[in-house]
């Protein structure tokens, strides 16, 4: 498994436009992906379990990927989230 | 805050299309002063390229919306269909469902759209809000199930 910290920047957050791109990314990998916010572990797989996790701007998350491309899926996710401005 | 009221409540919804939903339940948003005239064809665009149709267990719904400066009143307009219209899905447009719910949402401060979300979201995780949803009989029963678990 590899793990990158980020923080969610933009500054209404994961609301429905970034989390429907966030999860339509993420479903191209077949890694297993995980983003974890304290206790919570979300699979962002899911577009129901990503808006409900409800990740406001200023959250720290760290992006947790298992699986053969684990290191640069990991990377493009971040990248995804960090690129993030509305 | 304050997101379910009567006058949004809206049952037999007898729509061809996806876009032909978003127009009928758009009209009372707009008709009660929550949105502006502007509101129904940003709806209406924005779910061609942003689809929000969402598959439940039981269920399968959609939550339109759009951007703040169409709004006047933050609320959710919830209808029920007279039949399944199909919409393509939130985490997957290929996807496609056949919604027999709406939750049109008018969300006039960005910074609010999340906290929304996560309470309409409240109820498609909440299998027995569904099953009440579903079985809401009329527009009194719709409400009721709305104020509820929505607010």
């Amino acid at each position: 498994m590899v793990e990158k910290k980020t923080v969610i920047q933009n500054a209404t957050g994961l609301h429905a436009r970034p989390a429907s791109q966030l999860t339509q990314l993420c479903k191209k990998f077949p890694e297993s992906i995980r983003l974890v916010d304290g206790e919570k572990s979300v699979d962002p797989k899911s577009i129901i379990a990503l808006l409900s996790a409800g990740l406001k701007c200023g959250t720290p998350i760290t992006v947790q990927v298992t699986g053969d491309q684990e290191e640069a899926v990991c990377g493009q996710i971040v990248a995804f989230i960090e690129s993030l401005t509305e | 805050m304050k997101s379910v009221y009567e006058d949004l409540i809206v049952t037999g919804v007898d729509a061809r299309d996806a876009e032909d939903v978003i127009r009928q339940v758009g009209q009372h948003l707009l008709k009660n002063g929550f949105v502006k005239d502007t509101y129904i064809d940003a709806v209406a665009l924005r779910e061609k390229e942003y689809p929000t149709g969402l598959q439940l267990k039981d269920l399968a719904v959609a939550m339109p919306h759009t951007a703040g400066v169409h709004v006047i009143t933050p609320a959710v307009c919830i209808a029920k269909l007279a039949h399944p219209v199909t919409f393509r899905h939130m985490g997957d447009p290929d996807t496609l469902v056949e919604a027999e719910l709406i939750f049109m949402m008018a969300i006039q401060d960005p910074n609010a759209q999340l906290e929304t979300l996560q309470k309409v979201m409240g109820v498609f995780t909440n299998e027995a809000a569904v099953a009440q949803f579903k079985a809401a009989a009329d527009k009194a029963a719709l409400y009721k199930v709305a104020q509820t678990y929505i607010g």
